[in-house]
């Protein structure tokens, strides 16, 4: 495996989202990290660096998962590949 | 790895990684002359305490405590306690006997309240103390001897991936050393908490880590806060963090995984080595003094996007994952691991690398925050003032 080549990573396999290394624009084929395993991903939104995304869609009241944990819920749906951030999750804590 | 560093070993034991005169004006009023003494003694450490008599119940003994850990911290060689009369001077001095250093104490009543002759006199004195302590050599002393406080300041989901994670692996190494080491930021347990608990070696410790995070989010709630634009705050959120969740979880990587062996507030020392918690408030600033307060002798604090604040007693470490912040602050971050979060880098070799910083800082090599100056300490208060 070439480690060195990816652009964003997946740190959990029960995570639905995913985050950037780097800047990602809109409409690019990006290299996604998922554990050991390098994927192909289409994105719809730019990415900022360290900014995280949708691996699929997430329906309006489902729990984001990072880490493997919960860090929120989606406020509406969100498509796969979509900027997922303070507008479309909150907080079930905060 | 190597365990053992350079320090000075103290009379009661403790070891230092500094051997600092630490000057502490411990009343409002003698603070700017005691801050010009400092000024004036190279390498002395100040510390002001800008309160008086006006401070009662809870906060009298957070401060006063607060005060006595400072002066304690084994990185301080000798201590010179300003004051504006003799009671609260007298106090201090006479909780410091046991630390076995040298201690003179100052006061504005024996000066007849005149700031130009308690700035001679405190010269004479602190450059005296200066002298006596500077002849105190290194020795090679053992990791079990260190006691570490774990920050995290302006993080980004960096912070959370790379940077926390690699503080855990190195809490982790230094308990199985004999060390100990601390994170607090209470607020930033909040919805990380169960994964705290399952840690804890107790269902007492267990039972602390419930009440320290309802107190935190309830103090919140009460004072009509809503987390969210407070913490995560603005530029975590701008940084791509968006609930407090996902900040806590990035959070407690920082305290590896050991068992955690209490749960101590502010400023309180740990009794033992291994793994604690402080129930204490998120900044920086303060969130640090109540680790060099609980005699921590070195920080390790990592950023996402930079963060030029330090701890004064207990240098700060600071190093950061995020690669642009690895860019531009090449005066700031003591180390920078943006290969790993880059995937070009193991986190094990930056493991391995930090390591072998830490036990350089901790044998007399300056962090930036040391050598900017870059740092003070504060006191926590929880309540008004007379």
């Amino acid at each position: 495996m070439n480690a060195k080549n990816f652009d964003a990573i997946v740190l959990n396999k029960k995570d639905n989202v995913g985050t950037s290394i780097k800047f990602l624009k809109a409409k690019s084929n990006i290299i996604l990290k998922i554990e050991k395993k390098l994927i192909n991903f289409l994105l719809k939104d730019n990415i900022r660096l360290c900014h995280k995304f949708s691996l699929n869609l997430i329906k309006k009241g489902e729990k984001i998962i990072k880490y493997g944990e919960i860090i929120g819920e989606a406020t509406i749906n969100i498509d796969k590949g979509k900027h997922v951030h303070i507008h479309n999750i909150k907080s079930l804590r905060g | 790895m190597k365990n053992s560093f350079w320090g000075y070993k103290r009379k009661n034991g403790l070891v230092g990684i500094r051997n600092k005169l630490l000057i502490i004006s411990i009343t409002g009023l003698t603070g700017p002359t005691a801050r010009k003494i400092s000024d004036y003694l190279k390498g002395s450490l100040f510390v002001d305490n800008p309160y008086g008599g006006g401070i009662i119940g809870e906060d009298k003994t957070r401060q006063n405590n607060a005060i006595i850990g400072f002066a304690e911290n084994p990185n301080v060689g000798a201590v010179l306690i300003i004051s504006a009369d003799p009671p609260k001077g007298d106090f201090i001095k006479s909780q410091l006997v046991k630390s076995s250093k040298p201690i003179e104490l100052l006061t504005l009543d024996e000066c007849n309240h005149d700031a130009i002759k308690l700035l001679e006199l405190g010269l004479r004195k602190g450059a005296k103390l200066i002298r006596e302590i500077s002849r105190l050599r290194r020795e090679k002393v053992s990791f079990s001897k260190l006691s570490i406080g774990l920050e995290c300041g302006r993080s980004d989901p960096s912070s959370g991936l790379v940077a926390n994670p690699l503080m855990g692996l190195i809490a982790d190494k230094l308990i199985d050393f004999g060390g100990s080491a601390i994170i607090g930021e209470t607020i930033e347990w909040l919805g990380a908490e169960h994964l705290l608990k399952k840690r804890a070696q107790t269902d007492e410790v267990k039972k602390k880590v419930s009440y320290a995070v309802d107190f935190q989010k309830n103090f919140a709630k009460s004072k009509g806060i809503d987390l969210l634009g407070n913490n995560p705050g603005h530029q975590n959120i701008k940084a791509g963090l968006s609930t407090i969740e996902e900040k806590s979880l990035g959070n407690i990587a920082k305290s590896g995984s050991k068992k955690i062996q209490n749960v101590i507030d502010w400023g309180e020392k740990p009794k033992k080595n291994g793994m604690y918690l402080m129930h204490a408030p998120s900044y920086a600033p303060e969130s640090l003094s109540g680790f060099s307060s609980a005699g921590c002798q070195i920080t390790l604090f990592s950023t996402g996007v930079g963060n030029s604040f330090n701890n004064h007693i207990a240098p700060s470490i600071k190093f950061s994952a995020n690669p642009e912040a690895c860019k531009l602050l090449s005066e700031q971050l003591d180390y920078k691991c943006a290969d790993v979060f880059l995937g070009k880098k193991e986190i094990n070799d930056s493991f391995e690398e930090l390591w072998s910083l830490m036990i350089e800082i901790c044998s007399g090599t300056e962090t930036w925050g040391e050598i900017l100056n870059e740092s003070s300490e504060v006191f926590s208060r929880v309540d008004r003032s007379l």
